[in-house]
Order: structure tokens, then sequence, then C-alpha cells
């Protein structure tokens, strides 16, 4: 009996990495290699004003000083920034004026992807902004928004179309030199998606990204900017893949939120980037992302939600500085690592104004020769008075090789405020998989039925359709391996 | 039903459990006693299928089948429900939708249609009302935070839900009030039929005061030494063990 | 980073200082070897910079530009005994400056069940050689180089230790030059030994950096209590790192009573090295004024079945400043090890500060580890039950930060301690505007 039984750990086997596949596109990609020409390159490519050259050229003077992180818990060779190439689109000629002028390849890839771009087929609800390796392919439902005002767009054309709104905000959330990785991206950058809401506006859709990285050795560097004005709400989901390769692909992008008064932004996220072969640990993305969002304005809200299930390294804190008063930030996230993969990942809550709240809840879940930090600051400034936090985060192991860590700062000057931190770790037992057994239910679903339980407060934050995927994705990863 | 044939098992290499014997029949209620460290609690767990626990000779056939052969899941869907003296904590899996799983694993083996959580909760509603069981069993997660008697009244839900054929319970009066046992009992009574058999395994004969078994036998080291009938554990309770165990 | 730090002036002082303190003291070719060796560490560590890993929280600057006399052991001090606890005045070890002054210390008490050393033996030099290469501290480091000896109490197997060990600390202070006191330590604890310790820093005077370091090897079975008590003047630096080795099923159990000054740092290192092995750290500050006090603690958890607690508690008001920098590792096979970590802060003026990191490392599957930390003031629901009691606000609030403090203070094994902090630690929240 005890033979056919298998470990925990087999049970989270992961099952064959389901994207890993790469589409035949002609693309356009620049030679290896960084240097200002490349810069002035991308922005002359993508027909820039004069103030985006100069904001990459400053973050590109300011990169070549600046060194690479080393305070993370991860390990990795060091990257040879000149090995990478930092353009690389799809070949197309002119202004695509429906998405019927999209290479048919790239439907496709979107289409294997479970990615219906086809407005026909559209998914109910949901506006979609798809970007295949660096640049923006496919935007979806753009009319219906814009008959309520609302901008959804790729950023390269938010250049064309709104200069003056990006130049208002760009940076200013994540400033060219916060850190390596964001002045890279803020030099480098090709596209991602720009949104706009208007005040007074509900977003009426679920608004959607889908990133692909399909060259090898093309690194991706995207910038997403969202602003919400006066009393305005929108729901945004993200979504990333990538193809299996032997070597290590860069993903450094950068998110900026800013929220004016009572203006909200929900941002979630199930990242599911390639993240290596399971037994060697090679290839995989390495995903150093900067994700911030600005509260602006009085009870303005922002929150993150992530589902972090692959990159061979994940690097990643989608932080919050809560500036208005009253203004609230949350982070809930499931991080699950296994085979060899590494995840540094957690949350800032930087607290300005008065009354300002902010939760987290984390849930690590580390399997196989995997690693998992939860990094997390909380900062509550002088001026801060009433600030709360409360912050959870919990691990969860499986099997004797994996390790969790927890890393939280808390730091407080004033009297008046609550912060209150909780963690803890459990395991997936024997005990309990025996005792599901016993009432005659199989492994599997126990195995899943403890990891859901688990993970639950932060899967209730999720959209529904997102919630269904990311149910779905965790699964996936541990289904398979059984019997 | 269940016929355990010259049973020799242990943990770790120790013998623990030297030649047990026993034969139940539907209908039947047998008690299974004696003093700490006889072999009791190795018996419940090489019935219920624990994988630390071996048997290294002997038979134990339930209905025609090896039960030895079979691992805990398949022990529980040809009906042997094991109630455990401890039951395991489980954060974050909720009571009724566990109790669901359990029930729709079971409907799947009979190749019956899976039950939807609304159909459920009017069976397990039900099932809670016969056993006076307060709605708050629903809410909670599996065992999570629960006291020893509340576990234990758990466990007799899923006993009532799962209707198996032979069920056995480890200790179940232990760590209970005597308002606790009492309806732990009652539960226990009303599932009683002529189609299924209970092994009451205990330490304390104030259980049977509740559920009359028509068998029982002492075990000392790892034997049974001595069977008979009600009258029996009454005797045991007025004069120790020792009375059995050294007259062996 | 190493090479240009050394090249810094705040290093070079300290170089220089120890040039001539290796002038002026001879020492014997063991504790050369130490300071040789400790020295390199410190020119290879360098001081904190502003990121530094483990003094993150915690203002070095001042410190290392500070010019320092090295200690002045001869210097004449009286009235010691008020500062020595009842019980304890048979077994009393006075370091005057840093250094055992045996003519006041006082052990008849202990003579026939504790022995009391210089640092003899080859193996201890051994042990220390070990702990000394390895020190990432660079205080510590700066004590291993500047310590004029090597105190060395030793109690042997099954030793049981009838009265509590008191080891006083009392530096003279100088404020136009202050000085550098090196304590150190190492206390062997043999198998099935009992011992109870009480350390206790005070001055006459600011104007001294006390920096002491000890090491504890606690063999298996043995049982120690320790409690530390440091009330130094405001102008009196404190570093204090408490090096523990614990082997199997033996207990280390210490409490921390901190007043606070300019810069108060408790450095616990901690491994548990064989099954069974228990520690429990608890820690109370009270802070006013500029007072700081910060604490930096690692535990290892090197093998199954050990078990970590640890309990801070902070009271901030004023300018004060308090940090917890404390990680739990715990190894791979490590199973079945439980540990936890609360850290409470009680917050009472706009100016105050309180940082926290309370880490968790986990390399094993099977264990139990939980760690909380809050920072919040006094409960208004609390406070108002007490005045409608009748209990004046100021009262009240008095009545609750002391509670609050108080429950750690509690933990304190020895009763002569409680009474004693009962009026001089907690005596500082009966202030007007609390």
């Amino acid at each position: 009996m005890s033979d056919e039984q298998n470990s925990v750990s087999d049970l989270l086997e992961d099952n064959q990495y389901k994207y890993g596949f790469t589409t035949d596109v002609e693309s356009e990609t620049f030679a290896k290699g960084l240097n200002e020409d490349v810069v002035r390159a991308i922005s002359k490519k993508k027909n820039e004003p004069e103030f985006m050259l100069n904001f990459r050229l400053k973050a590109f003077a300011k990169w070549k000083t600046m060194k690479e992180p080393a305070w993370p818990n991860v390990h990795y060779p060091s990257i040879d920034f000149q090995n990478i190439s930092y353009y690389s689109a799809p070949k197309k000629k002119k202004v695509l004026e429906s998405l019927d002028e999209v290479d048919p390849e790239v439907m496709r890839t979107f289409e294997k992807l479970g990615i219906p771009l086809d407005e026909q087929k559209k998914l109910a609800n949901v506006a979609v902004d798809a970007v295949f390796d660096s640049v923006s392919v496919a935007t979806t439902h753009k009319k219906k928004l814009m008959e309520q005002g609302i901008i959804f767009c790729p950023i390269s054309e938010a250049l064309q179309d709104y200069p003056e709104l990006v130049e208002e905000y760009l940076g200013t959330v994540v400033p060219v030199g916060d850190n390596y990785y964001a002045a890279l991206n803020s030099a480098v950058f090709t596209d991602g998606s720009f949104v706009y809401i208007p005040p007074d506006t509900i977003s009426p859709m679920e608004i959607s990204t889908y990133f692909r990285i399909n060259t090898e050795e093309t690194g991706q560097f995207e910038r997403t900017l969202i602003i919400c004005a006066e009393n305005s709400y929108v729901s945004y989901l993200e979504g990333c893949t990538a193809p299996q390769f032997d070597t290590n692909q860069l993903h450094a992008a950068v998110v900026e939120l800013v929220t004016m008064d009572n203006a909200e932004i929900k941002y979630s996220t199930v990242q599911n980037w390639y993240a290596g072969d399971k037994e060697t640990g090679k290839g995989g993305i390495y995903n150093f992302v900067t994700k911030r969002g600005k509260c602006a304005g009085d009870n303005s809200k922002i929150s993150w939600t992530q589902v972090e299930t692959g990159s061979a390294i994940t690097w990643k804190y989608p932080s919050c500085i809560l500036q208005g008063d009253n203004s609230s930030g949350e982070f809930y996230s499931v991080a699950l690592t296994n085979g060899h993969m590494q995840a540094d990942t957690g949350t800032k809550m930087i607290h300005i104004g008065k009354n300002t709240r902010s939760s987290i809840i984390s849930k690590g879940i580390s399997a196989d020769h995997s690693s998992n930090s939860y990094r997390g600051q909380v900062r509550i400034g002088k001026n801060a008075t009433n600030a709360r936090n409360y912050s959870q985060c919990d691990s969860m192991l499986v099997g004797d090789k994996s390790s969790a860590h927890t890393f939280p700062y808390i730091e407080t000057a004033n009297s008046s405020v609550q912060v209150e931190h909780e963690a803890a770790t459990s395991k997936i037992s024997e005990d309990q998989l025996f005792y599901f057994e016993s009432r005659g239910v199989s492994r599997e679903n126990a195995i899943e039925a403890v990891i859901s339980g688990f993970c639950k407060d932060v899967f209730k934050q999720l959209p529904m359709e997102f919630a269904v995927e990311a149910q779905k994705l965790l699964t996936l990863k541990l289904e398979d391996s059984v019997g | 039903m269940l016929e355990i044939k010259d049973l020799h098992a242990g943990v770790d290499g120790t013998e623990i459990v030297k030649g047990i014997s026993l034969s139940v029949n539907k209908g039947e209620v047998h008690a299974i006693m004696g003093p700490n460290g006889s072999g009791k609690s190795t018996l419940a767990k090489i019935l219920s299928g624990h994988p630390a626990y071996e048997a290294t000779s002997g038979e134990i056939i339930f209905d025609g089948k090896n039960l030895l052969e079979m691992d805990a899941e398949e022990r529980s869907l040809a009906g042997v429900f094991m109630g455990f003296q401890y039951p395991v904590e489980v954060p974050g899996v909720n009571n009724a939708e566990f109790l669901r799983m359990a029930h729709n694993a079971r409907r799947v083996k009979a190749g019956e249609e899976e039950v939807d959580p609304l159909d459920f909760d009017e069976l397990l509603s039900e099932k809670m009302k016969m056993l006076g069981m307060e709605k708050k069993y629903k809410e909670r997660n599996l065992n999570d935070g629960f006291s020893g008697g509340e576990k234990k009244k758990n466990e007799i839900l899923q006993m009532a839900i799962l209707e198996p054929k032979l069920s056995l319970l480890d200790e179940t009066d232990s760590g209970l009030d005597i308002d606790a046992l009492r309806i732990v009992s009652e539960g226990v009574n009303k599932l009683r039929s002529e189609n299924n058999a209970l092994i009451l395994i205990t330490h304390y004969q104030r259980l049977l005061d509740y559920i009359k078994p028509d068998f029982v036998h002492v075990l000392s080291q790892g034997k049974i030494v001595k069977s008979g009938d009600k009258a029996l554990a009454i005797e045991l309770e007025s004069q120790g063990y020792d009375w059995v165990t050294t007259a062996d | 980073m190493s090479e240009t730090i050394v090249e810094s002036t705040e290093e070079t002082a300290f170089l220089d200082l120890h040039k001539k303190f290796v002038e002026e003291n001879k020492s014997s070719s063991a504790l050369s070897a130490i300071h040789e060796s400790a020295l390199s560490r410190f020119e290879m560590l360098g001081f904190p910079h502003s990121k530094h890993e483990m003094y993150t929280y915690v203002n070095t600057k001042k410190l290392a530009a500070t010019t320092f006399a090295v200690s002045n052991p001869s210097a004449k001090i009286d009235l010691i005994e008020k500062h020595i606890y009842s019980g304890c005045e048979n077994s009393c070890l006075v370091f005057v400056n840093g250094v055992l002054d045996r003519s006041l210390s006082k052990l008849k008490d202990i003579e026939s069940s504790v022995k009391i050393s210089s640092l003899e033996e080859k193996s201890d030099t051994d042990t220390l050689l070990e702990s000394v290469e390895n020190e990432n501290d660079v205080f510590a480091c700066l004590t291993n180089a500047f310590c004029s000896d090597v105190t060395v109490v030793e109690v042997p197997d099954k030793g049981q230790v009838a009265v509590p060990i008191q080891a006083l600390f009392v530096s003279t202070g100088n404020t136009s030059l202050p000085e550098m006191h090196s304590p150190r330590l190492l206390w062997k604890v043999g198998k099935l030994a009992e011992v109870k310790v009480i350390e206790k820093f005070v001055g006459m005077q600011e104007g001294y950096f006390t920096n002491m370091v000890e090491d504890w090897r606690v063999a298996e079975g043995a049982g120690v209590v320790l409690t530390q008590v440091q009330s130094d003047p405001f102008g009196a630096w404190n570093f204090h790192k408490t090096r523990v080795h614990i082997k199997r099923n033996a207990r280390f159990h210490s409490a921390n009573a901190s007043s606070g000054s300019v810069l108060v740092h408790n450095h616990f290192e901690v491994r548990l090295e064989e099954e069974g092995a228990e520690v429990i750290l608890n820690g109370v500050s009270v802070l006013k004024g500029k007072e700081q006090v910060h604490n930096f603690i690692r535990i290892h958890h090197e093998a199954p079945q050990c078990i970590s607690h640890q309990h801070f508690k902070n009271v901030i008001n004023d300018e004060g400043r308090s940090s917890f920098d404390g990680t739990v590792i715990v190894n791979q096979g490590a199973q079945l090890t439980s540990a936890n970590q609360l850290i409470n802060n009680l917050m009472l003026s706009d100016d105050c500060h309180a940082d926290n990191k309370p880490n968790l490392m986990i390399f094993a599957d099977d264990v139990k580890c939980a760690h909380g930390a809050t920072i919040g003031q006094i409960d208004e629901d609390q406070l108002f039950y007490l005045q409608t009691r009748g209990l004046s606000k100021k009262f009240a609030k008095e009545l609750l930060t002391r509670s609050f403090a108080e429950s750690i203070v509690q933990t304190i094994q020895f009763s002569e301690v409680v009474k004693e902090l009962s009026n001089t630690l907690l005596k500082k929240l009966e202030v007007e505007n609390v």
C-alpha cells in the first residue's frame, strides 16, 4: 500500500507547461545590446513626442549609474544586459484599422491562450489589450468604452493621441530612477496599456491586458499607466504567459496607478510565465516588476490582487502610496512556487495621509526545491495620524526541500497608529490526507481542498472570471502528477 | 461481514497485535475493551488502513474482500467507517463542503450522480436534525478549533452521511462529558440497523451503558483473552482489568 | 566594499587606538591571538553604513565618530553595594570598567560550585577563536579586539548553584574623554547543571561605551536562567551581544530589561544545536526623552524538536526610539520545531518611533512557527471603563501602561530584580503626560 502512495510533493508535481509554444511570425527585432542610440531608436521608431525621448534618456543616464539590487532572497547568474534585444515587434507595414489586419498567426496564439480577441466571440464583459512581445497588437471594446469617455489603448497610441495626459502622469508614481529595473524599463519600454477613467465614471466592464513573450532573447519591458479620476472606478486584469526556452528571458515591467478623490482601482494579476525546467531549473522568465499605485486623492482606494504561479524568479512588490486622507490600500497575494522557482514578493504600504488604512493578506505555497519569500513594508509617517494596518502572511510548505520566508518591515513614527502583523506556517500533512482518504476522498481532491481553503481569502478578491482561472491554474500545477 | 483471522500487526517493526481472531456479522455490536497498551488502538489503525501500521501476518476479510490489500480510500468506499480518537484539524476546508466531497465520492463509486450543494444541504440538515446538532457545524472548517466533544459529534455526523456497513469507533467516549456522551451515543443508536455492524473500541464501560453491545471482547497484550456479553463489561468495571488479564 | 571603508577615518581611529591598547597592555599569547583575529575581522566588516543589514534601524554614525580612550580598570569606585541584589552578597562578580575586579568581587557562596578563571584552557581559546573568526557584528569584533581579559565562568557537570550569581558591570565614566569598556565573558554550563545569573549595568557618570560580548555554552540537560538589567545613565552607550549554544534538552531562559540611553543595542545569537533544546527570550524597555533601545535577534533551529519563544514589549514616549529585528531560522531537517515571536509596542507620543522586522526563514516542512507584531496605543475602551469606575484619566493611563510593561517584568524569576524594576523602570511611566 505505502509503495503506491505518492509523497505530497510528488502530488504537487508540475505538469507540462501548457503555454510553452512559440509562434512563427515575422518580427522586426533590434540587434542585441543597449546604448543611447538604441534608446533613441526605440523612441524614433514609435514616433514619440520630445518629452518622451527626454524621459527615456534621463532614465538611461540614471540606469547606467545604478547597480542590480542584491537584497532580494533570490539567486541567479548576473544578467548580461548587452545580450538582450530591446525591441521586437510583429512586422507590420501600417497602422492597423481593425483586428482583421493583425497577423493571423498572432491571433491564433491568443486563441490558443484562450483569449478571444475577435469581438464577435468576445468575452462577455471584458475589454482586452493584447501585448505580443513588446507591442500591443489588439485592443477590444475601445469604442464602447469611449462612449463613456474611457480611454483604453496601447500606451504607444496614447503618446500620439493624448500626449499631455501621459506627460502629466508618467513617472509620477515610479520615478525614472526608482530602482534598477524601473530605470531600465523607463529607458527602453516599447508598449503597454493606457487607461484613463474620466470623473464620475464606473467602468462598464473589466479591462484586461494579456502579455505574451514570444521571441527568445528578447526582454519584455511594458509600461502600464492607469488614471482613475474623481469618483470613478475600474477593475483591471492582467494575465501573462511565455513560451518555453532554455535561456532566461527578462520581463521588467512598470505599472503606475493613480487615483483621485473617491476613486478606486482594483488591479488583478494572474501570472503564469514559464518557470523553467522543473528538474534542472533551466530557462524561465525573470520577472522583475515594479508596480505601484498612488492614492493621490482623499478617500481613494487601490487594491492589488495577485496570483503568482510562474516565472523562474519573481521580484515584485505591488505597493500603495496612501497620500490622500482616508485613502486605503489592499494587497492580496497567492504565490505558488515549485520546481526550482524562487519568489521574493510582497508589498509596501506607505502611509502619508491621515486616517489611511491598509491591509495585506499574503499566502505563500512552496513545494519541491523552491524558495518563497514574503517581503512587506508598512511605513507610517509622522503625519499619518490614526493610520491602521493589518497584515497576515501565511506560508504552506510541501515537502522538506522547499523553504518559506517572511520578512516584514514595520516602521512607525507617530503614536496614533495601529499596526498588527501575524504570520503562521502550516503544511499539508500526511495525517490530513489520510483523514480525507479514510472518508473516501482521493488524495488529489484532498490536496486541492486544502490548498484552495488556504487561498480562499485571496481568491474571493478576484473578479469572477479570474477567480475561476486562478483556481484552474493552481489545480493545473497540482493535478496530473497525481496517480 | 468482517472476519479477522490470526492477525499480527505493529508499528516500526514492533509487534503489538499478536494473533487476534474476530468475526462480526450484520446487525451486531461488538465492544473491544482493554487496558492501555493492550493493542486496541493498533487494531483500530490497522482496520482503518493507516499507512504507518503494518499487518505482518493474518487476514482481514470484509464482504469477501481482503481488506489489508485496500488503501484507506478504498476501504471507505467499500463501506468501512473509522471514527477517530483524535480527528485531525483541517483549517481552510469547510466542513459541509468536505462532507459533500466524501458523500459524492461514494456516489460516484456507486455509479450515481454527484449531488449539488443545495441538494446536499437538505440531506445534511436532515442528518444534523436527527443528531441534534447546531447549524454551526456547517459553517465551520473541518474540525478546526473544535472542542474534543465537537470533534466526536462531527465524526458521528460523518458516519450518518456516509452510511457505512461497518463502523469502528475508536475511543469515541474519551474526552466527552456525560451530556456529550449521551448525545453521541443516541446518534450512534439511531444509525444502527440490521444491515450494519458496529465495533466499539473503548477503555471504559460507560459508553456501553448507552450503546448496548452484543459481544464484549477483552484485549490484553495483543490478544483477546476473554469474550462474553454485556455482563462481562460490567464485571470489568467493578473488578478492573487485572481480573481477566491475570486470570488468563 | 571593505577596502574603501577601512580608509575612512572612523575605522582608522579605532585601529590607532588598538595600537595604543596593545602597547599598554601585556596580553597572553592566547588573548593576543583573539585580538589579532578580531581586529582583522573588524577591518573587513567596517562600521555600518546606512543600509547595513544588522543596523538597518540603528544609527551608529555618532558612536563610530567618537574618540574613545581605552578603559581604565584601576579607577577608584565606591558605593557599589547598593547595586548588589540581596541574596547575591556573596555571589557577585564585579567588573570595573569592563574588567573583573577580584578584590571587589564576593564569591564565598559559589566558590565550591563555580570555577572562575581567566582564559587558560586551550579548548576555551579554540572555542572563542572560532566565534571571533565568524563574528558578523562589527561592534562585537571591537570587544574581541579590545578585551583585556576573558572571564571564564564554569559550572561543572551536574553542578547546582544554590544562589543566583550576579555580574555587576560598573563604569566610572569620563565626560571629557569617554572610555570604551569591553567586558568579555565565557559561560560554560556542564551537563545537567543549573545556574541563575543576573547581569546588571550601571555607571557612576556619563561618558562611556560598554561594549560587551558573552558566550554561553549550555551542555546537555542543563538549565540557565539569565536576567539582564541595563540601567546606564543617558550619555552612555551600551552594546551587548549574547551568543548562546544550547545542546540536547537544555534550557536557556532569559529576560532583558532595558532602560535605554543615547544608544542601547542588544544582540542575541542563539543556536539550538541538538534535539529538545529550548530558548525563551523576553525583553522589556521603557523609553523617555531621546532614549533608544534596539534589539537584534537571530535564533537558529538546527535540530528537530527544539522550542523558541520570544516576547518583547516596548513602551515609547517623547522622542524615544526602539527597534526589533528578529529572525527565526529553521534549518532543513529541524522538523517539529516550535517557534513563536511576539513584539508589542505601546506608543505614547507623536514623536516616538518604532521599527519592527520580525522575520521567519523556514527550510523544514513540519514546523509550527508564528510571529506577531503590534503597534498601538492605550485601549480607549479600557481607559473609559476604568474612568467609569472612578479612576482619574491620568491614573487609569498609568495603570494600563504599567500593566502592559509589567507582564514581561513579572516573568523575571528574581523577586529582588522585579522589586527594583518596579521602582526604576516602571517608575518612568509615572509622568504627568502619559
